[in-house]
């Protein structure tokens, strides 16, 4: 009736309004620069009207036309999109390489390092290792949980399986000269306990692993842990003490 | 770290800077930049935007009217660096002729002149020894068979002197003789090659004038504040350079109360070189203290525990001048080390140095300046490089195939032309992968992430370039701060900026944003009017140690319950360090206007009129007192480097020459009775007026007791009207009188002398001269006092009393040992008499320092204007450069 009429009206003068944004939204984003706001709307009109396609290809430019600045969200706004769309882990995994490759530490990292781990393939489960030590890296990452578990879950593994020994080797030879000061000290392993402690329960397992029993972080880690009678860091010293040699093999 | 989920939209376009400066002058006020939307869950209303610029922030408020000086200035005395007199070329006709060219004229030759002068024995020793017989220094014609083999040098000196009077005059003429001289002697006359000594002082006077204009040595500063490590105790560790030439290392304990304050001495290194920067990081509860001078670089470890000595790990040499000094953030004992030949290392305690880059060219443009900065970034094997063109990051694992650029000088960064970086810095304390970047004209914030596309950017309207910088981050929700400090103008400037969570629920980090205005501090010279008021020299003096170039800046916050406050450490070149506290004010009704600053008077100001309620302002008042006291007895120290001049008389003169008509005089001989007498009795000569009965005169009572003062009478008929009538009378009648007198003792002096020199005569008419300038100017000679009383005009010194005493202002004395007669009379050759009355006036130029009149003896002297000139004299005179002789 007359209501399905106003609808009508309404929703023709909407699409009116839509055409013209859209117009000016689409210049807009041709020039090079930062549009992440723009780019968010336009690609939340096109869904709307479901345009997939357009909006896959406004992302891609606006993430890969080489005159814009390499600007992250660019990338994270393609996962994302291409996430909700349902697209194939290849697809995803090849946003997030890019990701990777440009801004190692994107707190999207965790997620690629989860996809990668999950992976059959051996290579791709050997990046998923890379991109976890390389956010490591990064000053802003030193005291993510998080992360530290993502990389005590994977080594654990390989040093359990005993397979691969040689991916961690590869890692840890770039970093065997600094990482020791700058993540296992005494003093961190002191504030770590002190500030959290299922951080420093991870740490102290990687430690332990790359550096062997005698690492300071390690010891101060497991005798605290041991006199709080807490079980998990017992368990700990076992699985440290029992996969000694293999840290051998790492750092020979 | 979360990468901000939208950034501020902006163009991005590459290429070289715009051509014209900016969008507008105002450069930003009043601007709110771009705009985002203000978050999710806010959709319901209007959409609220939050600006890029201009959000509210916290408020600071000065504490104080002025910055206070924390420790005692040191007791050696400070030698201001160049100014631009002492290089420029002065003269009028010079600066309009060059009015359209820009540029400033070196005074080459006067510099050049100086060595001559200063080191004549260098200059010119051997062959002046050679041809001291070919020299006749003379006034009398010479003979015809000395005419050969000698040349008198009389006529070139005045030649000389002539030109010398011409100045500055493009069109002066060498005179003949000057240029035939010159033309036989430059080759041979000179001990070091004069082209090869000119090259030198050239390339050196344009570095002296370069430094003067911008003073990249001091990037970075040399003043480190080291926290507390627990936070608790309000004792920390100020480390800032010190001594004459800046080349002391204090490790000072500094105690935090409403006035900080020095505790115990300071732990003291002496260093091989002038320190130009001291740059600090805490690792791992440690301190590391990196210190720069131009060929050294050395590390110092100060353990985390309050009163542990600070110990030195290690020093590097370089070849070239080092330009850059950080320590890293992320490692203990690492630092990096830029050296002006374009070399970067990454200096590791335990292993050396690692060159990373090695280029001597800029990176992206072509840019004379050789200075260059690294800095550490987030990640510990990363680091970047920078010039005046813009910043690069290497990886030190693989330097030459591992870079990225962060910021260039260009359009991508929205820079004006000409714009050059200044000063980077890396914000890790704040935002592990956020960056500092200041140039001339803006500050910049960047994201490593995103490089090459600054995240926020502020034009600062500093005077100066910022050449200092310190961060304190803020805690979560809050705020970081960071402080821009220039040198020369000694500006601080205090801005805020945010890169805070928008909402818990998100967890999305929001893009930076600046927040408040930024705030303008107080600078080192801005005290001086609030200081009492003082004499006109000490002012002076005050005026050149305050005003000195800032050196250093470090700050800290300081939480004291619900009073938090941030201490501001200003250093100076001359050593001094000065601080300010600025007070965080909660929310409230803005308070009126405070008072203006600018328009107090000198000495009336409220630092030194507290009221008793606050004591916070009797202590700056009380710190004042006792810098100021402290400062003037370093003053009145007398430098050790500028002893007495003294010129050996024996090749000039014989005992006979110099030996008085006859024995000591009558006056003299009562003195030295006197002088015996009170020695015996053990007492003390008061003064050294023949009849000690006779009281000082006091000129203003002639003056009054004979009716009103000249100045009076003047304005009293000028107020009548009749001002005209009075001058004519005045000038026509007492001035005519006093010309005929004068006319008249001359045309008998003259008589009485008959024939003599010209130069004699010269002399004499320059008495003349100054007895009517003397005359023409009544007003000022008959009141002033400034005459010690046994120096009055009547009382003629004996004739062997030394020139050395007389004051300036009396020529009488001068006039009289120096009368070509007087020099006859004790048979001193013509042809030298000229060459000592030079040499005599020159010490009547430059009296040696007289000694301050004891406390009770200037109480009874207490004219103004003599104590000033007393004093004034004791000032250290300014040190004339001498470029690298």
């Amino acid at each position: 009736g007359e209501d399905g009429f106003a609808d009508l009206a309404v929703e023709q003068e909407m699409h009116g309004y839509f055409r013209k944004a859209a117009v000016n939204l689409k210049e807009i984003i041709k020039i090079p620069g930062v549009w992440d706001v723009f780019v968010k709307c336009y690609v939340d009109l096109l869904e709307f009207y479901g345009d997939h396609n357009e909006a896959h290809q406004v992302l891609n430019e606006y993430a890969y036309n080489s005159k814009f600045p390499a600007n992250p969200n660019a990338h994270v706004y393609l996962y994302h999109f291409l996430k909700k769309q349902g697209e194939s882990k290849k697809s995803l995994i090849s946003a997030l390489k890019i990701l990777h490759d440009i801004v190692p530490s994107h707190e999207l990292m965790i997620d690629f390092n989860t996809m990668l781990q999950k992976s059959k393939k051996r290579k791709k489960r050997q990046l998923g290792l890379e991109v976890i030590f390389a956010a490591l890296d990064y000053a802003g990452w030193k005291e993510n949980a998080k992360a530290w578990s993502c990389l005590a879950r994977q080594v654990k593994q390989i040093v359990i399986s005993e397979k691969h020994l040689d991916w961690i080797k590869q890692e840890w030879n770039s970093r065997k000269d600094w990482w020791p000061d700058f993540h296992f000290s005494r003093y961190l392993a002191k504030r770590n306990w002190q500030e959290n402690k299922s951080l420093s329960y991870e740490k102290a397992l990687v430690a332990g692993i790359l550096l062997g029993k005698d690492c300071k972080y390690f010891k101060y880690v497991s005798h605290q842990g041991c006199k709080a009678q807490l079980k998990r860091f017992r368990m700990l010293k076992k699985i440290v003490t029992r996969h000694n040699p293999v840290n051998l093999r790492i750092c020979g | 770290m979360e990468f901000p989920a939208v950034l501020f939209p902006s163009y991005f376009t590459a290429g070289p800077p715009r051509e014209e400066g900016g969008p507008s002058l105002v450069a930003g006020w009043g601007e709110h930049g771009q705009v985002l939307e203000a978050g999710p869950g806010r959709r319901q209303a209007q959409p609220a935007f939050v600006p890029r610029r201009g959000a509210t922030g916290e408020r600071w408020e000065a504490a104080d009217a002025a910055a206070v000086p924390v420790l005692l200035p040191s007791a050696g005395c400070w030698i201001p660096s160049p100014a631009p007199q002492d290089i420029l070329f002065r003269s009028g006709l010079c600066r309009k002729l060059r009015a359209g060219k820009s540029g400033a004229t070196l005074d080459f030759a006067r510099q050049l002149g100086h060595f001559f002068v200063d080191h004549p024995e260098d200059a010119f020793g051997s062959l002046g020894r050679l041809l001291h017989k070919n020299f006749y220094l003379g006034n009398a014609k010479l003979k015809r068979p000395a005419r050969n083999s000698t040349i008198r040098m009389t006529a070139l000196v005045e030649d000389i002197n002539r030109l010398e009077a011409r100045r500055g005059c493009p069109r002066q003429h060498l005179a003949s003789r000057l240029r035939w001289f010159s033309h036989l002697c430059r080759d041979w006359l000179f001990e070091v090659p004069l082209g090869l000594l000119a090259d030198c002082l050239h390339e050196e006077l344009a570095q002296q004038w370069s430094n003067l204009l911008f003073d990249d040595s001091l990037t970075g500063g040399a003043l480190a504040w080291l926290p507390p490590e627990d936070g608790e105790t309000p004792v920390g560790l100020l480390v800032h350079p010190g001594g004459q030439a800046m080349n002391h290392l204090y490790f000072q304990d500094v105690v935090l109360e409403e006035l900080p304050h020095a505790r115990g001495s300071p732990a003291q290194f002496e260093l091989s070189g002038r320190i130009r920067q001291v740059a600090a990081a805490r690792v791992d509860g440690q301190d590391f203290v990196g210190v720069r001078s131009d060929y050294h670089c050395g590390v110092w470890k100060v353990p985390g525990k309050t009163g542990a000595a600070p110990a030195p790990l290690q020093v590097i040499r370089t070849d070239v001048p080092a330009s850059c000094l950080t320590v890293s953030p992320h490692l203990p004992g690492e630092l990096s080390v830029c050296t002006q030949s374009g070399t970067v290392y990454l200096w590791s305690i335990e292993t050396g140095l690692q060159q990373l880059r090695h280029d001597p060219q800029t990176m992206f443009f072509r840019d004379h300046s050789p200075w260059r900065w690294s800095d550490f970034t987030a990640h510990p094997r990363v680091l970047s490089c920078a010039d005046r063109t813009g910043l690069k990051c290497l990886d030190a694992r693989a330097p030459k195939r591992c870079h990225f650029d962060l910021f260039k000088v260009g359009e991508e960064a929205g820079c004006q032309q000409g714009e050059r970086v200044v000063l980077p810095m890396y914000l890790g304390r704040a935002h592990p992968s956020q960056y500092l970047v200041t140039t001339q004209f803006s500050m910049y914030v960047l994201d490593e992430r995103l490089p090459l596309v600054p995240v926020l950017k502020w034009a600062h309207m500093m005077q100066a370039p910022p050449l200092f910088a310190h961060l304190m981050p803020g805690k979560p929700g809050k705020s970081h701060k960071v402080l821009l400090g220039a040198s020369r103008t000694q500006e601080l400037l205090l801005l805020q900026y945010r890169g805070k969570r928008s909402s818990s629920r998100g967890g999305s980090q929001s893009a930076c944003q600046l927040v408040g205005t930024p705030q303008k501090l107080h600078g080192i010279s801005g005290s001086l009017q609030h200081l009492p008021t003082q004499l006109p020299h000490r002012h002076h003096l005050l005026q050149q140690r305050l005003s000195a170039p800032a050196a250093g800046l470090a700050a800290t916050l300081q939480e004291d319950g619900p009073r938090k406050s941030m201490l501001i450490f200003q250093l100076s070149e001359a050593g001094d360090v000065f601080c300010q506290r600025l007070i965080h004010k909660a929310e409230q009704p803005p308070a009126p206007p405070s008072r203006d600053t600018t328009t107090t008077a000198p000495g009336s100001s409220p630092l030194f009129e507290a009221p008793a309620s606050s004591p916070y302002g009797l202590a700056a008042a009380l710190r004042y007192r006792r810098w100021l006291r402290a400062l003037s007895r370093a003053w009145r120290e007398p430098p050790q480097h500028t002893w007495l001049p003294s010129l050996s008389q024996r090749r000039l003169f014989t005992r006979r020459d110099l030996e008085g008509p006859a024995g000591p005089s009558s006056l003299q001989k009562q003195m030295h009775q006197r002088l015996r007498q009170a020695m015996q009795e053990g007492g003390r000569i008061q003064r050294w007026e023949p009849l000690a009965l006779q009281p000082p005169p006091l000129p203003q009572t002639l003056e009054l007791a004979g009716g009103p003062d000249p100045l009076s009478n003047r304005l009293t008929t000028a107020w009548a009207g009749d001002w005209d009538q009075w001058w004519e009378e005045r000038t026509s009648f007492s001035v005519a009188q006093r010309q005929r007198a004068l006319r008249e003792r001359r045309r008998r002096q003259k008589r009485a002398q008959g024939r003599r020199s010209l130069s004699a005569s010269f002399t004499s008419s320059l008495t003349y001269q100054s007895e009517l300038s003397e005359l023409s100017d009544v007003g000022p000679s008959l009141l002033s006092p400034g005459r010690p009383p046994i120096l009055s005009q009547e009382s003629s010194p004996p004739a062997g009393s030394p020139p050395v005493r007389s004051p300036p202002p009396s020529p009488a004395p001068d006039e009289a040992l120096l009368s070509s007669q007087s020099l006859r009379c004790r048979g001193i050759p013509k042809e030298r008499r000229k060459t000592l009355r030079d040499y005599l006036s020159v010490w009547a130029e430059g009296p040696p320092e007289p000694p301050e009149p004891p406390a009770s003896q200037a109480s009874q002297l207490c004219f103004p204007s003599s104590q000033s000139q007393l004093s004034s004299a004791s000032q250290p005179r300014r040190k004339r450069p001498r470029m690298g002789f």
